[in-house]
Parts: C-alpha cells; structure tokens; sequence
C-alpha cells in the first residue's frame, strides 16, 4: 500500500494524547501524549525498549485500559470508557486482540477457544442456530494459521508457537475491522513467523484490515506500512526502511527514566 | 454461551469443588432423612392421640360432673347434630390402683386416671377397640371377663377366697401400669393380667368428697403405645363407676365424633355458644392436646434450625472453594472480559456454577436421603446385626418401626434452601470476579 493510498483511506481509530501513569511509590507515568491514527487497510508497527509501554497503549486503545488523559476515537466517534457496555461490544465485535502472553483458556481446547468470540456474543439460543457457521468459520481460520491437526487439543499440549497461532485465529473469529497485535510472532521460528506476517499482509491488503502490531521482529516491522517508535512515552515516526535498534541500542533508551 | 460452557467445563474438570457437592449433599441427606423421621413420629403421635380422643370433646368444669347426660346430648343434637356421626358420655376422675402380684409377693399402688365408659360408645367415637389387646374386645369392647381372665381365675383359684366370689364390674388397664421390662429383658412381663383382681379407690362427688374403694376384675388392658395413657388409664362402666361415686347420672365429659373432622373449629364454636361457659369446657383434641403439639413442632422447628447450620457449613466450603477458583481464574476472568464478556455475564458463571454445585449435591442428598428413609428399618436392623447396637429401642419410643413419613413439601423446602445457600455463597466470589478490572487481570502470568 502506497502513501498516498494511505493517506486517502479513512481513519478508523485515533488516539489524542494518551496519557497513562502507574503508582509504584511515587507516580510513574508510562504514556505522556500520544497522538496515533490508524486508517483502514493500514498497517502499523509500533516498536520500542521493553517496558516502555507498548503493551499499555494496546490496552487503551483496545479499551481494556483506561487513560488518565486523552481520547480515543473510534471511526468518527469518541470512545466514552465508562461505559461498559459499549466498551465490551466494541471490544467483541470491532477488535481482534493477539496478546503477548497468548491467553487462552485452559478449560477448552483450541477449537473452543478459537470460537470464544463467538461463544461470547451468543446468548446459547442464537448459538445452538449459528453453531454451524460458527465452527466451520473457525476451522477455516485453524487452517489459515495451520493448526488444522491440533483443533481439539487443550492449550495445556500446544506449543508456545502454536498458542500463539490459535490466538492470531481467535483474533479474526469476529471479523474485526482492527487487530491489536502484541508481539505476534515473538515465540514464533523464522519459518512460522514468516507464514504469520504473511497472513496478516494478507488481510490487510485484501480484507482491508487495521493492524496495529508491536514487535521487535525487524523483518516484520519492514513489511508494514508505517513504524512508530514509542520513546519517552511518545510516539515517533521512522522512515519503514530504517533498521531497527539492535540490542545494545535498546539498553540505551534509559529504561531508568521509564520512558 | 460461553457461560454455559465454561459452567460445565469447571465443574467436569474442577474436582476440588466436588467436595462442596458432597457436603450439600450430606447436608440434604441428613435433613430429610431426620425430618421424615421426626414428621412420622408427630404423625403417628397426631394420629394416636386423635383415636383416644375423638373430635370434639365436651368438659364439665367441676369433677363432679353434670346431670341429665342425655338432656345435653339432646341439646348437642339440637345444635349441631347433622354433623355428628356418633357421641359418648364418659366419666374421668383422679384415682388409686392396688394390686398384688403374687408370683413377686409384692404389692402395687399407683396413681391412675379412671375412666368411666360405655365401652361400645367409646369405640364408635374413636380407636378404643383397636387399642385392646384382647382380639374379642377389639371386635366388640365389653367389660366382661373373656376366656382368658376365666382361665386364669380357674388354674389360680386358690388365690381367690371363694366367700367373694367375682367383682360385679371388671376393668381395663393401662399397658404401661400392668407390665414392666427390666433390662436385658426383650418382652415386656405382666404384673397383672386379665382374671386378676384390682382395688380402685376414689372419691365420691357432692359437698364433701369422700374416698370409696371396690374391687374390680381385670378383663383387658389397654395398650395405644402412647405411654402418657398407658400409664395412666384405667376403664371401668360408666355405671359403676356413677355408683361408687354417687354421682347419680351425671358424666364429666361427652366425646363427640363428627362425620367430617374439618367441621370441628365450627362444631366447638356453635357449642360453646349452645352450652353455658361456667360448667361446659368445649374443645377440639388439638385443643386439648395444644401443650404437646406445641412442643413437638418447637422442637422440629429448632431441629432444622440447627441442621439447616449443616447445609450453611456446606455454604461456607463452597464461597472458600470458589474464591479459591475466582483467585486461580483471575487470567482467564481477564481474557473473557478482554474478548467482550460483560461484567454480568462474568458473574453469572459463578453464580451459575455454584447452583449447579447446590444442584447436584441437592439431587444426590435428595436420592440418598429419600432412600434412606423409605428402607430406615432394614437399615436400622441392619446395623443392629452387625454392630449389637439397637439405634432405635422400641420400649424407649414405644413404636415397633421407625415412623419414617417423606413429605414431599418438606423436600421441595430442604432442595430450595440447599440451592439458595449455594448460590449465596457463591455471590461474593461472583462479584469479586465481576468486578476484575481485565488488564490487571490478564497480568497473571
Ligand atoms: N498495573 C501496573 N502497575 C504498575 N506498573 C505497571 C502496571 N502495568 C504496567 N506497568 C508498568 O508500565 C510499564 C509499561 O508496561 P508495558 O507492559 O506496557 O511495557 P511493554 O512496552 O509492553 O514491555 P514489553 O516489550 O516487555 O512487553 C512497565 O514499566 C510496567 O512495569
Ligand atoms: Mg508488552
């Protein structure tokens, strides 16, 4: 995706200073500011130091978090965080999340857990009418992420790639207009990664999805159409075709200052 | 959907919340089964003392009793005689019993509530006959000595001095008066049986009571397992015992038995209105026995008080065990919320999840309680079998079997608040989980 096609497409999610602080003792502020936009079919990395507050800015603008300062809006309109109910559709419905850490359920096997969206916005009698469609859209998805012979295992015999592979699954159950993707290819080989990053090119260029996704994967940085580095609680535009910091360069980033 | 879902998935793979199903279990089990026991205890307690008693009982104030008998019963007829099936006049009075058990040498005086009757009145109006142990009188009740007091005054008739010869009247006498059981003993030994001779004393009615005594022949005894009356009665003809009290034809009480019990509060109210309050006493046999009832539905009441803490014990396992699991599913709490579940529908899992716990543990509580107390005398004998201790010993409580009776109400009410403690017991967990705020949550790792 060219620039300018960017440029002409509508943006679906923006953020206006975002600010976000912990208490630990003293108060620690994490996000301090930041502007972000995201049109749609866009694909954007967000990289930085660890602990910086990448995940944090996933979290506020997937609503799971709420900012001390600043607005989130949601193609055109504000996202009021109080309100719950709105948040939870929002969350259901127009978000696909990856998380860093996976998050399945170990209660249900992959299938199951790769269905949970579904599952949630279903009462059981709409489900027991749709389960057909349901499950057959989420078989269709273990085999996009090449899980097809592990649908019933419980996340328990999955391997970390795996898991992190029904998680990318689970993401796209709802048909989402946004992914919020932490670190999807962070426990993933070279050769699993790629498959990965290509999926999610994939989606974006021909099902027009947003993905905000933030890694420390340089080549799957290279691939997206814009990288924003988050230093100082801040948000800083790079040129797609810079190479990323290497270790020793993240250690520069004082993490002391927590960034 | 996922809530169903998730519901039976912690309950087929959580089997430490198992154990919360076995103690509601327990818990209903040991409801049931005590409350059926106790419920067929005061049942058959209901029952017996309705048979002694009749429907409706109408009192003389004074021991002295009132005149004219049949002028009265008249007088009943008049008011409410279309709802009786049957009345009897009958006389009860404070008296003595002597007698002397020769195979002991020993002498026996006791206090006794006599009681003159029309012995085939007094079975129309209520279960007297089936109380006599003689088969003969419990066809047809009589004062007449039957083949087995003849017999006995033949073989023992050295012990008689033939100048007496037999007593004019004969009498009845309480089971419990006539026999005794020492320990080690597994049947009851007579004292004194029918063909024996007994002294009652007593005191005549008018101005200035004096005592008279007479002698009586033994012909029944009287035996309702209700030890109250087994204790304490001793029948004899209404007509003697007018005569050795000089009463004239005056009785102290009229037993009324209606055609429909349920007319009873009716009966007793048009009566009391019929009959002057100063020397009629009019009630119904709860009336009479209202002390005793009481007392017995205060003690079930306390009984299930108390156990119903065992259920609450039960409720108590399951708000640790569940926020044991809310603590252990913080992560998942997170995800669910995360991908869109409400904070509601959080709850719910734990809500639903903690009555279908009270649920399971209800229905086998319900299934071992229910067959326990259909086979409790096998169980009972069983037990006796094997382990020599006799849980239920039938001169104690008087009843051959335990009188198990399952009210189906009373479960129905065991199961509602067995369901009602699980699922309270699981709100607070429940709102501890609604209220998890997801990215803290989901920092579990
Ligand atoms: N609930 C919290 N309480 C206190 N501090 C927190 C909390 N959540 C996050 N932080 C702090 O905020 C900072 C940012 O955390 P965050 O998880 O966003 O980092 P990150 O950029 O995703 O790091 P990584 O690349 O290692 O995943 C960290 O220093 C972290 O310790
Ligand atoms: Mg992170």
């Amino acid at each position: 995706m060219s620039d300018a096609e960017t440029n002409e497409a509508e943006v679906i999610l923006e953020t206006k200073g975002i600010c976000r602080s912990y208490f630990r003792g003293t108060e620690v502020p994490v996000l301090r500011g930041v502007d972000l936009e995201v049109r749609r079919g866009e694909m954007v990395a967000i990289v930085g130091a660890s602990g910086c507050g990448k995940s944090t800015l996933l979290h506020v603008m997937g609503t799971l978090d709420v900012p001390d300062a600043g607005e989130v809006w949601w193609r055109g309109k504000k996202i009021d965080h109080r309100k719950r109910r709105a948040c939870d559709r929002f969350r259901n419905e127009s978000v696909g999340y990856v998380f860093q850490f996976y998050h399945l359920l170990p209660e249900l096997n992959a299938l199951e857990n790769v269905m949970l969206p579904a599952l949630i916005r279903e009462s059981i009698f709409t489900y027991w009418t749709r389960r057909r469609g349901i499950r057959k859209r989420a078989e269709e998805l273990m085999e996009r992420v090449g899980l097809g012979h592990r649908m019933d295992h419980r996340p328990a015999h999955l391997s970390g790639g795996e898991l992190q592979r029904a998680a990318i699954a689970r993401s796209l159950l709802g048909d989402p207009e946004l992914l919020l993707a932490d670190e999807p290819t962070g426990n993933l080989d070279a050769e699993t990664g790629e498959g990965i990053i290509q999926l999610l090119c994939e989606l974006s260029r021909d099902e027009n999805l947003s993905i905000v996704l933030v890694t420390h994967d340089a080549e799957l940085a290279k691939r997206t159409d814009r990288v924003l580095r988050l230093v100082q609680g801040a948000l800083i535009e790079e040129g797609a075709d810079d190479v990323l910091p290497v270790a020793g360069h993240l250690d520069e980033s004082p993490s002391s200052m927590a960034c | 959907m996922y809530k169903h879902l998730l519901c039976s998935r912690y309950l087929t793979t959580r089997y430490i919340a198992l154990f919360s199903v076995v103690s509601v279990m327990l818990g209903v089990t040991t409801m049931i089964v005590v409350n059926s026991v106790m419920g067929g205890f005061r049942q058959r307690m209901l029952e017996r003392l309705h048979g002694i008693l009749s429907d409706v009982i109408v009192e003389s104030t004074t021991m002295d009793g009132f005149r004219h008998p049949d002028e009265i019963m008249s007088r009943i007829n008049a008011a409410v005689g279309d709802k009786i099936e049957a009345m009897t006049p009958a006389i009860e009075v404070f008296g003595m019993l002597h007698f002397q058990n020769n195979g002991l040498g020993q002498t026996f005086t006791r206090p006794v509530r006599l009681v003159g009757v029309d012995p085939k009145g007094r079975a129309a109006v209520g279960e007297f006959g089936d109380h006599l142990l003689n088969a003969d009188n419990s066809k047809d009740p009589s004062f007449e000595l039957r083949a087995d007091g003849k017999e006995w005054r033949e073989k023992n008739a050295d012990l008689f001095d033939p100048k007496f010869g037999v007593p004019k009247a004969g009498s009845i006498i309480g089971y419990q008066i006539a026999t005794f059981r020492g320990s080690n003993m597994f049947e009851d030994q007579f004292l004194i049986r029918p063909g024996q001779e007994v002294v009652i004393t007593t005191v005549t009615a008018g101005r200035k009571p004096e005592p008279v005594s007479d002698r009586l022949v033994v012909v029944d005894h009287f035996r309702s397992d209700m030890s109250e009356y087994d204790s304490n009665y001793v029948f004899m003809p209404l007509k003697e015992l007018q005569e050795r009290r000089r009463m004239g034809d005056a009785v102290t009480a009229i037993q009324i038995k209606l055609k429909d019990e349920a007319d009873s509060p009716a009966v007793v109210g048009a009566l009391r209105a019929a009959l002057p309050p100063t020397f009629f006493h009019v009630q119904t046999w709860e009336d009479k026995q209202g002390p005793l009832l009481q007392a017995v539905k205060v003690e079930a009441a306390i009984l299930n008080i108390i156990l119903f803490f065992i259920i609450a014990v039960a409720g108590f396992g399951i708000l640790a065990i569940f926020y044991m699991i809310v603590y252990e599913k913080t992560r998942d709490i997170g995800i669910l919320k995360a991908l869109g579940a409400s904070n509601v529908g959080v709850m719910n899992i734990f809500l639903g999840y903690g009555f279908i716990l009270g649920l399971v543990g209800s229905v086998f509580g319900v299934i071992l309680g229910v067959s326990i107390t259909l086979n409790i005398n096998e169980i009972e004998e069983t037990i006796y079998k094997w382990t020599g201790l006799e849980l239920f010993p039938p001169d104690i409580y008087y009843f051959k079997e335990i009188p198990a009776q399952l009210d189906p109400m009373t479960v129905v009410w065991i199961v509602a608040g067995a369901l009602f403690i699980a699922a309270a017991a699981s709100v607070l967990p429940a709102i501890r989980a609604s209220k998890l705020r997801p990215v803290e949550a989901l920092r579990y790792e």
